[in-house]
């Protein structure tokens, strides 16, 4: 159902900010859902005791982090933990790596704007594929579910995590403040520095619709708004998460976690997103990408097999 | 019972409610299922007729030989086992002088009766990376430490294994029931002639056996062919698709893909390769009467 007029009699189109007005907005200009989540970031954790206790810095190049690698492997601590169990976090794993070479990501590449075989999407694939030879996730992670990893994550075994910044509550009620995020490591410190403004993550348009058959469509879509409107105000209330969709005008229970207050003042220089993958539009390609990199982060699949199979599946 | 054979109308009335229950829910989705192979729908729009685009896709896309290559060995580790470990298993504890054979029967079935979704959880946590095999492995001071269910290779065996162990307890079952009807002087009578335990079950149980054993056959060999519940939980298909099956192809590519097109040219080739299957096992096991008949007509034809 078309939801425009609801929006604007509601005043839904009043609270919605401009940074996701196009996370509201279908191609053709309509409204078809109103959207909870705002801008979402796939955000690096690494747990800062562990760093600590092994005079470890965060690693700022690809350089860097197969040192920590070194390090963390010699003391039988996951460098990594992924639950690759999930395309998806395969695919930001990838995503993570590829925004380094490549500002737009696996976004680039669902929408036709970038090819698997340009140049920074071959040097990224290759990169991940030497940072799997060398250990920096688990051997199991494609068979790792999101809980195992979490737990390794969480519990001390493994010292850094790939996870949306939904994650912050729960690092941060387990860990304290031995936790944080960092930004992506990159090929080199000029890399590193540019890279700050580019994000894996993004918006998705998922949000509640409404069918327009149903018996009373109109003050089901009214109860839509109303729905959404108060998911948001919750997430911000009681989930201490402010990247919603629309201006709550709403407080935190409490105060925000430190890492949230970091993220949100990063926010102003981000400069590009790509997308999760639940927010790619290309079916095939979406499929493809999240096996292949769980085929790349299982270490028998090579960079070669990736960009060859992405490229044979986009054909 | 010869005055309802010979009426039609009688005939007609006792098949009917199973025949349209048949034709309802198998033999038209089937037909569909081939019929909408050879559209583009997407499950929500009308299809839009594209010949044989799907096959030729189907028979280029490297994921369908890996399939096909998972689904060969998954059929032939579960039959293989569950065959040989169920015939020795029911053989043994058919003898009545065994101690423990009811505990036995029991502990044999009660896999069958369990969730695959128990089982597979189960196995999930013996053979993760951090699981219960590799620890034991750990503790015996062996560094034979396996990523069991994430190889490219071998994980499929693994997942085979798992889904044998559960069902073998119901081939199990089969060959016990078939061993009972075999009527007891026949042993007596090998026992007579100086047959020894084991030379009388190759003689007289196994043969016996044959209507039986042809469908444990059936029921593994298009078991295995229609495998995705195992590869689903314990490995999602992965790592890269090297655990996928043909049904594992139309679920991807009808639920994530939205093509359900070209799921249902996986899912024909499956109905297909079952229906193979069933046949050229009707063929080994067909009746020595039948046999002989054929032959007769042979003859007569070439006369």
């Amino acid at each position: 159902m078309v939801l425009n007029d609801v929006a604007q009699s509601t005043g839904f189109l009043d609270k919605l900010y401009d940074a996701n007005k196009d996370l509201a907005y279908a191609e053709d200009g309509n409204i078809y859902a109103f959207p909870f989540s705002g801008q979402e970031y796939v955000l690096w954790y690494y747990n800062k005791a562990l760093f600590a206790e092994n005079n470890l810095e965060i690693p700022e190049t690809y350089d860097d982090l197969l040192n920590c690698i070194e390090v963390f492997k010699s003391k039988g601590i996951t460098p990594l933990a992924l639950f690759g169990q999930e395309g998806w976090n395969t695919a930001a794993a990838y995503d993570v790596i590829a925004t380094r070479y490549a500002e737009g990501g696996i976004k680039a590449l669902d929408e036709g704007k970038a090819s698997i075989t340009d140049e920074g999407y071959v040097n990224a694939a290759k990169k991940m594929e030497e940072l799997v030879a060398a250990g920096l996730y688990q051997e199991d992670a494609t068979t790792t579910n999101y809980d195992q990893a979490s737990e390794k994550f969480l519990s001390g075994q493994a010292a850094m995590f790939i996870n949306g910044q939904w994650y912050i509550e729960d690092a941060t009620k387990t860990l304290g403040e031995d936790v944080d995020w960092m930004f992506y490591p990159a090929q080199d410190a000029a890399a590193y520095e540019a890279g700050k403004a580019v994000f894996s993550g993004g918006g998705s348009s998922s949000g509640f619709a409404v069918n327009p058959d149903s018996a009373n469509a109109e003050l089901a879509a009214e109860v839509a708004e109303f729905i959404t409107e108060k998911y948001c105000e919750a997430k911000v209330m009681y989930r201490h998460n402010p990247l919603v969709a629309i201006d709550t005008g709403k407080e935190p229970d409490s105060e925000y976690p430190a890492m949230m207050k970091k993220l949100s003042d990063t926010l102003p220089s981000i400069t590009a997103t790509t997308k999760f993958t639940w927010g790619l539009t290309n079916s095939t390609f979406n499929d493809a990408i999240q096996s292949e990199s769980q085929g790349l982060v299982s270490g028998q699949f090579s960079a070669d097999e990736f960009i060859q199979d992405i490229e044979d599946t986009m054909e | 019972m010869k005055k309802y054979m010979g009426n039609k109308l009688a005939i007609l009335l006792f098949i009917l409610p199973a025949l349209a229950i048949f034709i309802t829910f198998d033999f038209i989705p089937i037909i569909q299922v081939f019929a909408y192979s050879f559209t583009d729908w997407n499950g929500l729009t009308m299809p839009n007729f594209t010949g044989l685009k799907n096959y030729v896709d189907l028979f280029t896309d490297r994921v369908f030989y890996t399939s096909n290559r998972n689904q060969f060995i998954f059929a032939i580790v579960i039959t293989v086992y569950q065959m040989l470990f169920a015939t020795i298993f029911a053989i043994t504890i058919s003898d009545k002088k065994m101690k423990g054979r009811k505990f036995l029967r029991v502990a044999y079935f009660i896999p069958v009766i369990l969730s695959v979704t128990v089982v597979c959880q189960l196995w999930s946590a013996i053979l993760s990376g951090e699981g219960l095999l590799n620890k034991l492995f750990e503790v015996a001071g062996s560094d034979f430490k396996q990523n069991w269910l994430g190889d490219r290779y071998k994980a499929i065996y693994v997942i085979a294994f798992a889904n044998a162990w559960q069902w073998m307890g119901y081939q199990f079952a089969l060959i016990v029931a078939g061993i009972k009807s075999i009527p007891a002087d026949y042993y007596e009578a090998a026992r007579i002639d100086g047959c020894s335990n084991v030379k009388a079950h190759m003689k007289i149980t196994i043969p016996l056996l044959a209507e039986t054993y042809k469908f444990c056959l059936i029921i593994s060999l298009t078991g295995g062919i229609k495998a995705f519940t195992e590869m689903n939980i314990l490995t999602g298909g992965g790592p890269n698709k090297s655990t996928f099956t043909l049904t594992y192809m139309m679920y991807n590519a009808a639920f994530k893909k939205s093509n359900y097109g070209y799921g249902l040219s996986a899912a024909s080739i499956m109905v297909i390769e079952c229906m193979l299957v069933m046949l050229v096992i009707n063929f080994i096991f067909r009746d020595k009467d039948q046999k002989k008949e054929e032959e007769k007509a042979r003859r007569k034809r070439n006369a």
